[in-house]
């Protein structure tokens, strides 16, 4: 290296150096104020929670602390982006993220309506063209559960059942918080959750296997299946490396008896140790029935 | 050195590496009191204090405390690790610290809170790896170069934030560097060949990382001997294979490691078995990266690079690459004298060139190459590399000094010049210690856009449940305290740092919990929910509005439904 290389990398150096300090001073300062947390609550403050995501996943708890709709638990925990006909989304900088496209399942992204900026945030409104509307869920008006010893008794959000007891509560399936019900039945216990009810287009659920940070992922699966009125619509296992399983089937619009059947295989986790048959692992389960739109 | 009055250039290096290593010992004295305890503390502190009476019982009552087993009951606490600096710091604490009354033995005032001056001898080594680094600039290229050493690695805020805490990993990568550049002058002395050794001895009664430092320094010998022979024809005395700076850190280097760790004085083989399995079967942590939660090896082979990326400022790390490029270059074609007198005692007499850059650039790269190998176990912080940044920044050195001699700018301009490019060169990371000076495992580089860009790209928000400033609830109650570990919190509570009447327990018997952010960590966030009926915390600690501690508790209205 000579002279006439030295002097530009030397220049090169401290060009770098200022191009480091001005990042540093972008990004070495808070860029919220309170004030834009209180614009945003106020703005959303009329939207319906279970249409109201966060794009910035990573501020959730001071969003959730800030912003009422944000923490309401069909906000912060809902299954999917699916059974909605618009949707407000709040995000730093832009109102969509990647974590919003994977929790579209499959389904065409929504088209944009309109954006405000409160400051940093942007907060964009969102409809869903031509899709179905979440007729019912199972997780707001829970059917009858029961295993081969009787029917589960219910008491409050959580049944008791022979070989177990099953909840509705807040779960974390694949590092994501969802709300389901949650169950560890004895091996090879079917639990059956089943109701009447008004069907429309397609039934829309998620099996999944909750505290991913415990385990290895290498634990028995999770047998599922569907009936509508009593014939098999679907049949398939769930293994706890699927994370947050999606699955759908298509109905018939009007009333029918629906009949879900999850057994887990053999309860506990496998570790370095071996198979430990007691821990925190529970299988994770929603149901939601789907209708109207194009 | 031309540019160095007389009297600068016998007294200043001491003078200078003095001062600096002061400084920073005592701005990290004062800077850390308001940084918490991480987890492993609380358990050295535990040890410390243990390992401190031993010492106090060895004065008063040698006999009792050299038998076997007061000796290891006064060891046992944490023995997994070398005990040299539990030790210190125990001494240190009982020398400076405050401490409570208990068991009778009544309260003792000191001169600064008990964890305070535990951490004193830790980080009295970083102020020795600033003054080594300071010497070992000014030796090359004068005082700016010295301070861009020391500047170089302190300024770093991971090694800021390490070199304040009670821990290993500062105080390793200062010992590293000491055995290093004391094998540079044993390279022609015998003194400094036993020298190193002592040195080696004790860095490895630091940490374990040190027990690579041998075989390193072997392989940069025999690169010495290789690159004489294949560049030059020079073939070395059968004497210079091995030479005494090797032989003696091979023989005397165990014995200063086993007189530094009592616990191995008795059943020594299978003791250290049982140390060599501890470390190489190491639990797996959880770590984020890239926004996928790692808990089992392989970590991807990228993971240490591109935390070094986003954590070191890049001016730095390109400054590094181009001193191991440049003054490598010369280290290869350096002229070799085939007649230099080198021998068993002095295998590198000054006639041959000593090839620093290559020697730098080995430690520089070897502890991050490491922790990428697929079989290691994951560790996660990028303290387990902190050995590798004193070497970048004697690259940095490197590159300061040639690319200066090279650009042969006029001495007027370079007098104003040189300062101004040095202060750019560690302003990055003054200013984001500036801005995050207890809570540096969060803080990122510029180039990722800090702590906000990190959090963006799905990177490690800290881990170690000691971000807990202004978190604790003030009301008297039973905290869950989460990743707070227990050790650390009786320590603050033996500082009177801890809420009256707030009682640690578990979530289901808690009326408030802690939550340490990290993705694996969602787990116990969802458990805070469905204990307390909301998702909503009361308190969030953030960094530049990156959540990294919350604290959650019953509302006194119920959440929107």
């Amino acid at each position: 290296m000579s002279k006439h290389w030295a002097r530009p990398v030397l220049g090169g150096l401290a060009a770098l150096a200022v191009f480091e300090l001005a990042l540093g001073g972008l990004s070495y300062r808070d860029a919220i104020e309170d004030a834009d947390w209180d614009a945003v609550s106020e703005a959303i403050e009329q939207d319906e929670p279970a249409a109201v995501r966060l794009a910035t996943t990573w501020l959730g708890p001071r969003a959730r602390m800030e912003v009422p709709q944000l923490a309401a638990p069909r906000s912060a925990a809902a299954p999917d982006l699916h059974g909605l006909e618009t949707l407000t989304v709040v995000g730093l900088g832009e109102s969509w993220s990647d974590a919003l496209d994977r929790e579209l399942e499959g389904q065409r992204r929504p088209s944009r309506i309109s954006k405000e900026a409160f400051g940093p945030f942007e907060v964009g409104h969102y409809r869903f063209d031509g899709a179905p509307a979440t007729l019912h869920s199972w997780l707001s008006n829970p059917p009858t559960l029961s295993t081969p010893q009787g029917v589960c008794r219910k008491k409050g959000s959580s049944w008791s059942c022979k070989e177990g007891s099953v909840n509705v509560a807040f779960a974390e399936v694949d590092y994501t918080p969802r709300r389901c019900f949650q169950f560890a039945l004895s091996d090879n216990t079917p639990l059956t959750f089943e109701d009447t009810i008004p069907l429309g287009t397609s039934l829309r659920g998620h099996v999944g296997v909750t505290d991913f940070n415990g385990r290895l992922r290498s634990d028995a699966p999770i047998r599922v299946r569907t009936f509508i009125d009593d014939v098999s619509v679907g049949n398939f296992v769930v293994t706890d490396a699927q994370g947050w399983r999606p699955f759908s089937v298509k109905t018939e619009p009007g009333e029918h008896a629906v009949r879900v059947e999850l057994t887990d295989t053999v309860r506990g986790t496998w570790g370095r140790e071996g198979h430990n048959p007691g821990g925190r692992r529970k299988v994770c389960f929603e149901l939601r029935v789907l209708g109207g739109g194009a | 050195m031309r540019d160095v009055p007389p009297w600068v250039r016998r007294l200043g290096p001491w003078f200078g590496a003095l001062l600096v290593g002061l400084l920073v010992t005592a701005a990290l004295s004062s800077t850390h009191r308001g940084t918490g305890y991480v987890r492993d503390e609380g358990i050295y502190f535990q040890a410390s204090r243990s390992y401190a009476a031993w010492v106090d019982r060895l004065l008063h009552e040698p006999a009792q405390a050299m038998k076997r087993k007061v000796r290891d009951r006064h060891f046992a606490p944490n023995h997994e690790h070398p005990a040299l600096m539990k030790t210190l710091g125990g001494m240190s604490a009982r020398w400076l610290g405050s401490a409570p009354a208990k068991d009778g033995v009544p309260a003792r005032g000191g001169q600064m809170p008990e964890g305070a001056a535990m951490r004193l001898p830790a980080q009295l080594m970083a102020g020795l790896a600033t003054a080594l680094l300071f010497l070992a600039g000014f030796r090359r290229a004068g005082v700016l170069a010295g301070l861009l050493a020391s500047g170089a690695f302190i300024l770093l805020p991971r090694v800021w934030f390490n070199a304040g805490l009670h821990a290993f990993d500062v105080p390793v990568a200062a010992m590293i560097l000491a055995v290093v550049l004391a094998y540079r002058r044993a390279q022609g002395s015998v003194g400094w060949s036993l020298a190193t050794a002592v040195l080696l001895g004790i860095a490895i009664a630091v940490k374990h990382n040190a027990l690579f430092v041998g075989p390193l320094l072997a392989l940069h010998h025999g690169l010495q001997l290789a690159l004489d022979r294949l560049r030059h024809g020079r073939v070395a005395p059968r004497s210079t294979w091995v030479p005494l700076p090797l032989v003696s850190m091979m023989l005397l280097a165990p014995v200063v490691a086993w007189a530094c760790w009592p616990w191995m004085w008795a059943d020594p083989a299978t003791r250290l078995q049982e140390y060599v399995t501890f470390h190489s079967q190491h639990s797996w942590y959880n770590m984020e990266f890239l926004g996928l939660n790692h808990n089992q090896p392989p970590m991807p082979l990228s993971y240490p690079w591109v935390m070094t990326l986003a954590t070191v400022p890049a001016v730095l790390l390109v400054a590094g690459l181009l001193g191991l490029v440049l003054q490598g270059r010369i280290d290869v074609y350096a002229p070799v004298t085939r007649d230099a007198q080198a021998s068993f005692w002095r295998p590198r007499p000054d006639s041959l060139p000593c090839r620093d850059a290559l020697l730098y650039g080995l430690f520089a790269v070897f502890p991050i190459a490491l922790i990428s190998l697929p079989s290691t176990p994951i560790f996660g912080g990028t303290k387990h590399w902190i050995t590798a940044y004193p070497f970048v920044a004697l690259l940095c050195v490197e590159a300061w000094s040639r690319l200066w001699r090279l650009a042969e700018v006029p001495a007027a301009r370079r007098r104003w010049m040189q300062p101004v490019l040095l202060a750019l060169m560690l302003t990055p990371g003054a200013i984001a210690i500036r801005d995050a000076p207890t809570l540096g495992l969060s803080q990122y580089a510029p180039l990722v856009g800090g702590p906000r860009g990190a959090a963006r790209l799905g990177l490690n928000r800290g881990f170690w449940g000691h971000a807990v400033s202004g978190v604790l609830p003030q009301q008297p109650g039973r905290l869950h305290l989460h990743d707070l570990h227990e050790l650390a919190r009786r320590q603050y509570a033996r500082e009177g740092r801890w809420p009256q009447g707030v009682e640690p327990a578990p979530l289901s018997r808690a009326d408030a919990a802690l939550l340490f952010y990290e993705l694996h960590m969602t787990t116990h966030e969802v458990d805070a929910w469905n204990r307390y009926g909301t998702t909503a915390p009361s308190t969030v600690l953030e960094l530049d509005n990156v959540p990294l501690t919350a604290l959650y508790e019953s509302p006194l209205i119920d959440p929107t439904p």
